[in-house]
């Protein structure tokens, strides 16, 4: 067996991690306790801030996993032992006994209609029931059914055994027993992620006591639309839909007593998100926020807050104390806020946002992985790694919710960043991945066209008379072979298939079955075995969108079937073979800009490729050089950059200060750039991939803003200075968010704990602090801490509202806000004024973007590919995003980004190739009149002018959506496997009643 | 609601047919263009959970709903389709960045065309359907269905001007 990387937990954190490096070329081991992978993730409804549907995004995801050649997929498995050094594990896995034989599951269902045990489903969070052999969910990966041995009465009480009778596979095996694997791993991920924390810490709040109280994971299900309820928010006590929902914030977590002292950090987002989502599917209810400091921290957050305030969310400041009946019925949760004001909300309904901790099991993996624990329980980071990505152990890395709460993009960054560092161990096991050898197919040949009928056990063949839609077939003209299966699908008929294919000389093949979403790639593969060029099939779905939408409309659904049959055989004769394309990518990568980001992710490519690292100023450590001391390591920025400048240069990255980018031009594989060197003169070179990482800068309050101009106001920048030898016996007074948080703004997220840090060292040193805030947003790790232990070193918080934003008076020597406790205004004598400020895009952004084809996000900074899944990837194949040139964020979350860009460009610099779309747009010169509209409508910018005036369509940039050739004014352009003939055939065949 | 064309559902019908003309054993035939990526997906998921819809909606998987030439449009009326469905992802959703806002633009332009030729804009009809949304595909393509019924068969088809 090779050398693998053993990733740990099946979530949205493992699978990346498993993803990235298995497209690099490394081996994965990916191992999922659970029956399916898809994690948290996969049971939420909706994500912030896109309210992007959750499995939409993340199913084909989990299908990419289960289908990877280098990712071995062991579900129902845990890691029993991990004996060896970093770099030559064993690893010992038990995967437990599914009771359902995997290779000849088809997942038809037929098992679970017959099983007469009910149970509280998990995936539902116990909302609606599942059967005894079940599969967790309809997009489960693996997916195929497993029996839960806890339930099934043959298995505990040897009755029954219906399952078994019922599978026409010959799946069901009660006698299956566990299997040992052992696997050589040369490093580890771990990405177990969380569980919610036991809401009965805390009984005041009523959950589990009273009916209407539900967590927020329960409300996600509430929502979803395949969920128990169908995406109607109905109270579980009566099943009506609530007018008024109570949303407690911070229940359990911020709560040192007796539930996690720590921010659990997602849930003042999804909390908003599920109120809006409520809202948009009963606009009848009335939601209302009971928060802390609400820590909308990340990119378009605030934005999404403003919008929830605008849609009429109400919000109340203070922490929810207890929920109590109100004898009619409904529910009163009772608040206390800032003032000590208790405040009495009447609800139909509460949703609690549970604390997060580590999953059941963290311990015992910990022992097993020799790691330990971190106060909060979650498993203990290396103490010198700010990040959180290292362990004590060398070859262990943690990546997601395992290091405690993250949302959904820094869960994703954190697993690329994790297989980065893990690839870093795994040079020498980096296997060189061809291109697939696509079979190749005359197109000139007369086409023979193949159908195959499946009968889907009874799925299909329970509805639809499937030996007369077979006899259809085969009368069509150009059908030469029509058959039918029980389970086309299945091990065997694959490899009938493919014989009967040869056999026959067929080299067309329709197979109708179910959708072509989640089977075409199977039978695509079945046409490679038999060498066809895989593009010659069509799938006729006559199950999901046939007999299962029709099952009592025998004959009507039969009726279907045959016209959808038709439509394929009339596509199918007029397929072409599209081959495979490749575009080559030299190894070596262009980091612009050397920062802490550009300087890690120089340092993770290195090993792997050449890599040319550029810089404008004359030194390494960009803004991070400045800080005297950063957080939360609390070391010296210089010392920590001059650290990091030392191992990028003995990773042989070839470094190139005082030297400026001018231009960017071309495409992966392929970019050609100018830069102006330190003497003035220009060089050119090419290059295969291209990470940003130009960084940010601060926001200069104009003259007059906030004092801006006295002699006693400084930003927090300037003050790092002082910082070195702070000083004693003086006053500040910190104003936050300057230039943050307005119309045109959000949070800049690094802000809050930078001037936690600060106003600490200031009140250790001896000196008097105030800090003027709107929210603390203390979301990391050890920033709760932080901000404890700033309170204790005794340094006094006082919020203001925008509406009353302080002011600076006498050159900074006065300050004047209004104390809410009290409710007056007071002036304060002070000896310094610090004005935190935000970030802004660096200059020369604006042009890159144009040079690179990266749009840019609401305030100029590099938009990226998925607010959620692709943080560090643009929708540029070939340039990645590292730090704070994609958003404002902490030096420590721009090193994880920087090894997450680096890891997502390892994909096509590890292969050396990347495959170009086959289905491209072609555009005919001859009838093109150069209007110029497909040019402007191209999303990917990949059509431009040729020396004619004629439209050009490049494949290396086309993605094949086609809305040129639905647009072209003269029907110049078409979509190859899209061609208008192909499509007007289908439609004649199935309006018009009959091949074209 | 994604339709253009919704302050103009009270309107009678544009094209003369109505449902009193249909033959007793006719049934609404539609077409019914599906983003590969959330439309289909949730078509998919609506089978997958078992949701009856008439099968007299027949699928036409395409890459993007701004990929659905005019042409086809018109040429599945002329085919002899009653309605014609297009479904894409959400505003903001979609795989190609910005295909749906296209296809929203061409399908108002479609039912200018439609009105001009006399066909009732109603039987075609543009829904955002994500990949998980499957009661809203089964409930998009019942209502059509009944919409359509209420507008008869369409009468391109009766006279086969084809």
């Amino acid at each position: 067996m090779t050398s693998g990387v053993l990733v740990l937990g099946g979530g949205v954190a493992g699978i990346q991690a498993a993803l990235d490096l298995a497209d690099a070329g490394i081996q994965v081991y990916l191992v999922e306790r659970s029956p399916s992978i898809g994690g948290n993730m996969i049971r939420l409804d909706k994500t912030f801030p896109t309210n992007d549907c959750s499995s939409c995004i993340l199913s084909p995801r989990l299908v990419e996993a289960g289908r990877h050649p280098r990712i071995k997929l062991l579900t129902n498995s845990d890691l029993v032992s991990l004996e060896g050094d970093p770099g030559a594990f064993t690893a010992l896995v038990r995967e437990r006994p599914r009771y359902i034989d995997m290779n000849a599951c088809v997942a038809c269902g037929d098992c679970t209609i017959k099983c007469p045990v009910k149970v509280p489903s998990e995936f539902d969070e116990g909302l609606s029931k599942r059967k005894a052999v079940y599969i967790p969910f309809p997009q489960a990966v693996p997916l195929k059914y497993v029996i839960d041995p806890t339930v099934c009465l043959k298995i505990t009480k040897d009755k029954c055994g219906l399952c078994e009778k019922a599978c026409q596979a010959n799946a069901v095996n009660y006698d299956l027993q566990p299997v040992d694997h052992k696997l050589d791993v040369g490093a580890v991920v771990v990405a177990t992620g969380y569980k919610q924390i036991d809401t009965s810490l805390r009984p005041e709040y009523g959950h589990g006591r009273f009916k209407n109280v539900i967590t927020g994971m329960e409300m996600e299900r509430l929502l979803n639309a395949s969920g128990p309820t169908g995406g109607k928010v109905h109270r579980p006590s009566d099943g009506t839909v609530p007018k008024r929902v109570a949303f407690i914030h911070c229940a359990l977590s911020r709560d040192e007593r007796r539930g996690a002292a720590h921010c659990s950090r997602v849930c003042c987002m999804y909390l908003v998100k599920e109120a809006m989502v409520a809202k948009e599917h009963h606009n009848e209810i009335e939601a209302t926020m009971i928060h802390m400091d609400l820590r909308a921290y990340g990119k378009n957050y605030d934005s999404y807050l403003d919008r929830a305030k605008d849609g009429g969310i109400a919000f109340i400041r203070g922490r929810a104390a207890e929920v109590l009946e109100d004898g009619e019925g409904g529910l009163v949760v009772i608040s206390e806020d800032e003032d000590g004001v208790p405040h009495r909300t009447p609800a139909d309904m509460v949703v609690l946002g549970v604390a997060l901790e580590a999953p059941d099991g963290a311990a015992e993996l910990s022992e097993i992985l020799g790691l330990g624990l971190d106060e909060r329980g979650f498993i203990a980071t290396a103490p010198e790694d700010p990040s959180g990505l290292r362990t004590v152990n060398p070859g262990v890395f943690l990546a997601g919710c395992i290091q405690g709460p993250k949302d959904v993009p820094d869960s994703v960054t954190m697993g690329s960043a994790a297989a980065a560092a893990a690839a870093t161990m795994m040079v020498a096991s980096r296997v060189v991945i061809e291109p697939d050898e696509v079979p190749v197919t005359d197109p000139n040949e007369e086409p023979k066209v193949g159908v195959f009928v499946c009968h889907c056990g009874s799925n299909i063949a329970g509805v639809v008379d499937c030996p007369s839609v077979a006899e259809t077939a085969r009368n069509l003209p150009g059908v030469t072979h029509a058959e039918e299966n029980i389970y086309t699908c299945s091990q065997d008929s694959q490899v009938a298939i493919a014989e009967t294919i040869k056999r026959e000389g067929i080299n067309r093949v329709v197979i109708a079955a179910c959708s072509p979403s989640t089977h075409e790639p199977l039978f695509q593969e079945t046409l490679r075995d038999a060498g066809l060029d895989p593009a010659l099939i069509d799938m006729a779905n006559i199950r999901n969108q046939c007999s299962w939408a029709h099952a009592e409309e025998h004959e009507a659904a039969t009726e279907k079937s045959k016209d959808l049959v038709r439509a394929s055989v009339a596509r199918a004769l007029l397929l072409e073979p599209l081959g495979g394309g490749t575009e080559e990518v030299p190894a070596k990568a262009l980091v612009v800009g050397g920062g802490i980001a550009g300087m890690v992710a120089a340092m993770n490519l290195a090993p792997h490729v050449d890599v040319v690292l550029i810089e404008r100023a004359e030194q390494l450590g960009g803004t991070v050089r400045k800080l005297s001391t950063t957080f939360p390591s609390g070391m010296n920025g210089a010392t920590q950059m001059d650290m990091i400048a030392g191992m990028v240069e003995k990773a042989g990255v070839k470094v190139l200060l005082g030297t400026e980018i001018l231009n960017i031009d071309g495409y992966v594989g392929n970019f050609k750039y100018t830069l102006r060197l330190p003497d003035g003169s220009e060089t050119e070179d090419t290059t295969g991939i291209i990470i940003l990482a130009i960084g940010s800068q601060p926001y200069e309050p104009v003259e007059g803003e906030f004092g801006r101009g006295g002699a006693n106001v400084v930003t927090n920048l300037e003050l790092e200075e002082d910082l070195v030898d702070p000083p004693k016996g003086r006053s500040y007074a910190f104003i936050q968010c300057v230039g943050s948080r307005n119309e045109e703004r959000g949070c800049s997220r690094y802000c809050c704990q930078a001037t936690l840090q600060q106003a600490r060292e200031l009140a250790e040193a001896g000196n008097e602090v105030t800090v003027l805030y709107r929210d603390i947003r203390a979301y990391s790790a050890l920033g709760e801490a932080a901000y404890r232990a700033a309170r204790q070193a005794g340094v006094v918080y006082v919020k203001y509202e925008p509406e009353h934003e302080p002011e600076v008076l006498e050159d900074g020597k006065k300050v004047r806000f209004r104390e809410t406790i009290v409710g007056k205004t007071i002036e304060k004598s002070v000896d310094q004024v610090v004005l935190v400020v935000g970030l802004r895009p660096p200059e020369g952004l604006q042009e890159l973007r144009g040079q690179v084809r990266v749009p840019g996000d609401q305030e100029g900074f590099f938009l990226e590919r998925h607010p959620k899944l692709g943080p560090v990837e643009t929708n540029t194949e070939g340039i990645y995003l590292a730090g704070t040139c994609q958003a404002p964020m902490a030096a420590s979350e721009a090193s994880l980004g920087a090894a997450a860009a680096a890891m997502k460009a390892l994909g096509p610099l590890g292969r050396g190739w990347v495959a170009t779309e086959t289905k491209v747009s072609e555009i005919n010169p001859d009838t093109c009149i150069g209007c110029n509209l497909c040019v402007t409508l191209c999303p990917y910018h990949a059509i431009d002018k040729d020396a004619n005036n004629k439209a050009q369509s490049n494949p290396a940039l086309c993605e094949g959506c086609g809305l040129c050739a639905a647009s072209c004014p003269t029907q110049s352009i078409s979509v190859r496997h899209f061609r208008d003939g192909q499509l007007r055939a289908q439609l004649h065949a199935l309006v018009g009643g009959g091949s074209e | 609601m994604a339709d253009s064309s919704k302050g103009k559902e009270k309107k009678k019908t544009t094209d003369g047919a109505t449902g009193g003309d249909a033959p007793k054993d006719w049934n609404p035939r539609i077409v019914g263009f599906l983003c590969n990526w959330c439309s289909y997906t949730g078509a998919d998921l609506a089978g997958v959970s078992r949701l009856q819809y008439t099968p007299e909606f027949i699928p036409i998987r395409v890459m993007c709903s701004g990929s659905v030439d005019v042409a086809y449009i018109l040429k599945a009326f002329l085919e002899g389709a009653d309605g014609v469905l297009i479904g894409g992802c959400h505003l903001g959703d979609c795989h190609y960045l910005n295909g749906n806002y296209k296809a929203r633009r061409r399908v108002a332009v479609v039912k200018e065309v439609m009105e001009g030729v006399g066909l009732d804009p109603r039987r075609l009809h543009l829904e955002w359907i994500s990949a998980s949304e499957s009661g809203k595909f089964a409930k998009t393509v019942s209502t059509f269905d009944e919409t359509l019924r209420q507008l008869g068969p369409n009468p391109l088809a009766k006279e086969r001007l084809l």
